[in-house]
C-alpha cells in the first residue's frame, strides 16, 4: 500500500483533524483514486480505531472524534467519488425507536458500518414502526439496526418487530438491537436476531447477518 | 438511631444500626402513588391539543416570563420529598430543577444552552425532558448566549434549599443537588461531536468554559451547604455501558483540579459530597477518590457493575449509593427478585458501612410495592452486625 494512503490511515487513527486534509491532498497528488483513499485509508483507519476501542485504549469520545476527522477529510473527496465504483455490501436501516431520542451510539454504528462498505439509511430518532416498515418496502433493505437508551422504550423494539412481521417482511430482514438498556436476553425476548454490546461490534454483527441471509 | 445518624455513619464507613436507603431522583407515578393522590396535570399535558399547541408555539417566550413551568417543577420536587418521607427513605435525592424553558409545544431549552424533547411516561405523565442537542456550535455561540438566568440560578437554588430544609430537614437526610456537573455542562450545550471537535481544536476555549462552570458550581455548593443541607449529590454522567465517555486521563486533565476545588469547598463547609454517574465507572473509581468525592451513586447493574468488584477496587475510600436495579427488579420484579437483589448487594458491599441502598436511577415503572419489599429486605438482611 502506498505510503500516502498509510498516512491517511494514521491520521484517522491518531485523530489528527488538522492533518487529515493535507495527507489526503498528497494522495490525490500521487494519483490515488478517491475510492481507494476512502476504502484503504479512512475505512481501515476507522477499523483500527474500533479495535483500539475494543481493547480499552480508546473511548467513546475518541470514536466520535475519529468520525469528525473522517468528516473533515471527506470535504475534499465528496465530489470526486464515483458512485458506480463504490460497491456496497448491503443496505442497513438504522433507527432510534419510537419514544427515544438518543442517537450518539446509533451515529457511531452508522459511521462504522458506512466505513465498512454498507449503505446506511438513517431514519433518525423517535422512529415509528410504520416508518421502518415503509422504508424496508421502499428501499429493499434487508438489515435493520434498532437503538434505544431508555429502558421504558424497549417495548418499541417489540412493536417494530411485530409491525415488520405483520407486513409479511420478517423473513426478508435481519434485525439487530443495541443501546444502554439492551442485552442478549432482551434481543431474544423482543424477537430480534442479534444484539451488539458496543457500536464497534456492529460491523461483525451485520456482516454475519448478511452472510446468514 | 435516627435517619441522619444512620446515613452519616454509613457515609463515614461506620456500621449504623442497618443499611440506610436513598430515594429515586424523579418519578411522578411513584410520588403520587405514595401520596395517594392523582398525578396533577402538568402544563404540558395541554400541548397535545392542536389549537393550544399552536398558541404555545407563538407564546412560549411569554409563558417563560410568567414562570409557566416553574410552579410545576417546584411543586413536583416538594411533593417528591413528602413522598420520600412517607415512604420511609432515610435520604432524599432532591434537585432544584427550575432550569427548563419552553421552546415550543414539543421542545424545551434550558438556561445553559441545551435543547430537549418534551416526553411522557406510558401513563401520560410528564417525564424529565429528554436531551436532544446543544444550542452552541461555535465558541461565539457560547459567548453570545445570555447568561443572566444561569448566573441567578445558585441564589434561587439557595432559597429553595432553605425552604425544604425547614419543611423536611428533621424528617429525612437531604442531599442537595443540581442537575448537571462540569463534564455535562461542557459537552451537552455543544452536542458531543462539536464538543469532541472543540477539545481537539479549541482546547483553550474549552478550558475557559470549564472554569466558568466551576465558578458557578462552587456557588451551587454554597447554595446547599449554607442552607444547612448535610449532603450534596454532584450529578455528572461520565460513563456509558461500555465505560467512560472520555479517556479517564483526559477527564482528569480537563476537570480534575476543578472537581477537587468543588469537593474541597463542600468539605470546608462540613458537607459530604457524592458523585452520581450512570454507566460503568470502574475505570474512574481511582479518580473519584483523587477528586475528593466521599461516595459514588448509581452503580447500574445493567451497565455490568458488580458492586463486589467495585468494593475491592475502591475499598472504603468511597461510599456506594443506589445500585438496586430499576430495569427489572424494582419495576417488574417479584418479591423474591427484590430480596435476592438486596441480599446480594449487602453481602458484597455492606460490611464496614459505606453502603446506602436505593434505586440506581429513576424509572417511570418503579413500583411502590417493590420499594416496600426493598425496605423489608433491608430489615431482614441489612441489620448490623451483618450475618450473611
Amino acid at each position: 500500500m502506498k505510503e500516502s494512503v498509510l498516512a491517511v490511515q494514521k491520521a484517522v487513527i491518531e485523530l489528527d483533524i488538522d492533518g487529515i486534509t493535507g495527507v489526503i491532498q498528497r494522495c490525490l497528488d500521487d494519483g490515488i483514486s478517491s475510492e481507494e483513499i476512502v476504502q484503504d485509508g479512512m475505512s481501515k483507519g476507522l477499523t483500527a480505531v474500533g479495535d483500539k476501542f475494543e481493547e480499552g485504549e480508546y473511548f467513546l469520545a475518541d470514536l466520535v472524534m475519529s468520525g469528525e476527522v473522517v468528516k473533515e477529510g471527506m470535504v475534499l473527496l465528496e465530489d470526486k467519488i464515483d458512485p458506480d465504483k463504490t460497491v456496497k455490501k448491503g443496505k442497513v436501516i438504522l433507527a432510534t425507536v419510537k419514544g427515544d431520542i438518543h442517537e450518539i451510539g446509533k451515529s457511531i454504528v452508522g459511521m462504522m458500518l458506512s466505513a465498512s462498505g454498507f449503505e446506511i439509511i438513517d431514519l433518525g430518532v423517535d422512529v415509528s414502526p410504520d416508518k421502518i416498515v415503509e422504508t424496508v418496502k421502499q428501499t429493499g433493505a434487508t438489515l435493520i439496526g434498532l437503538s434505544t437508551l431508555l429502558t421504558t422504550m424497549v417495548g418499541s423494539i417489540k412493536d417494530t418487530v411485530d409491525a415488520i412481521a405483520e407486513a409479511g417482511l420478517r423473513e426478508k430482514v435481519k434485525i439487530a438491537i443495541g443501546g444502554a438498556c439492551t442485552s442478549e436476553q432482551l434481543a431474544d425476548e423482543m424477537g430480534a436476531d442479534a444484539y451488539g454490546a458496543t457500536a464497534v461490534q456492529a460491523v461483525k454483527i451485520f456482516e454475519d447477518m448478511l452472510a446468514a441471509h | 438511631m435516627n435517619k441522619h445518624e444512620r446515613v452519616k455513619m454509613a457515609l463515614e464507613h461506620k456500621e449504623p444500626d442497618k443499611v440506610p436507603t436513598i430515594s429515586p431522583m424523579d418519578v411522578q407515578k411513584y410520588v403520587y402513588d405514595v401520596l395517594e393522590t392523582p398525578v396533577p396535570d402538568n402544563i404540558t399535558k395541554y400541548f397535545k391539543n392542536p389549537f393550544i399547541s399552536k398558541i404555545v408555539d407563538i407564546t412560549a417566550p411569554i409563558l417563560n416570563k410568567i414562570g409557566g413551568l416553574e410552579k410545576d417543577f417546584r411543586n413536583f420536587f416538594v411533593n417528591k420529598m413528602a413522598a420520600d418521607v412517607k415512604m420511609g427513605f432515610d435520604a432524599s435525592w432532591n434537585i432544584y430543577a427550575n432550569i427548563f424553558r419552553l421552546k415550543d409545544s414539543t421542545c424545551m431549552t434550558d438556561i445553559f444552552g441545551r435543547i430537549y424533547k418534551i416526553v411522557e411516561d406510558r401513563w401520560g405523565n410528564m417525564e424529565t425532558p429528554s436531551y436532544i442537542d446543544g444550542m452552541f456550535k461555535t465558541p461565539e455561540d457560547f459567548k453570545r448566549f445570555k447568561k443572566k438566568e444561569w448566573e441567578a440560578h445558585p441564589e434561587m437554588m439557595y432559597k429553595f434549599n432553605v425552604y425544604i430544609k425547614e419543611r423536611f430537614g428533621n424528617d429525612i437526610y437531604l442531599f442537595g443537588s443540581h442537575l448537571f456537573g462540569l463534564f455535562e455542562q461542557a459537552w451537552q450545550p455543544f452536542g458531543f461531536p462539536t464538543f469532541a471537535r472543540l477539545i481537539m481544536k479549541e482546547r483553550g476555549f474549552m478550558e475557559e468554559v470549564i472554569e466558568y462552570n466551576k465558578q458557578w458550581y462552587l456557588k451551587c455548593v454554597d447554595a446547599s451547604a449554607d442552607a444547612g443541607l448535610p449532603g450534596i449529590i454532584y450529578s455528572d454522567d461520565m460513563a456509558f455501558k461500555s465505560g467512560p465517555m472520555l479517556n479517564p486521563k483526559m477527564m482528569d486533565d480537563l476537570f480534575g483540579d476543578a472537581l477537587r476545588e468543588i469537593t474541597g469547598r463542600a468539605h470546608k463547609k462540613g458537607v459530604k459530597i457524592v458523585i452520581h454517574s450512570c454507566g460503568n465507572n470502574k475505570l474512574l473509581l481511582p479518580y473519584f477518590i483523587s477528586w475528593g468525592f466521599d461516595g459514588h451513586h448509581a452503580l447500574e447493574p445493567t451497565a455490568g457493575v458488580d458492586i463486589g468488584e467495585f468494593r475491592k477496587e475502591a475499598g472504603h475510600k468511597l461510599s456506594f449509593l443506589g445500585h438496586l436495579d430499576i430495569a427489572h427488579v424494582l419495576s417488574y420484579g417479584t418479591r423474591e427478585d427484590v430480596f435476592e437483589n438486596v441480599k446480594d448487594s449487602i453481602k458484597k458491599a455492606g460490611e464496614g458501612g459505606g453502603l446506602i441502598l436505593g434505586p440506581t436511577n429513576s424509572h417511570s415503572d418503579i413500583r411502590v410495592q417493590n420499594l416496600r419489599w426493598m425496605m423489608e429486605a433491608i430489615d431482614e438482611f441489612g441489620r448490623y452486625p451483618l450475618s450473611l
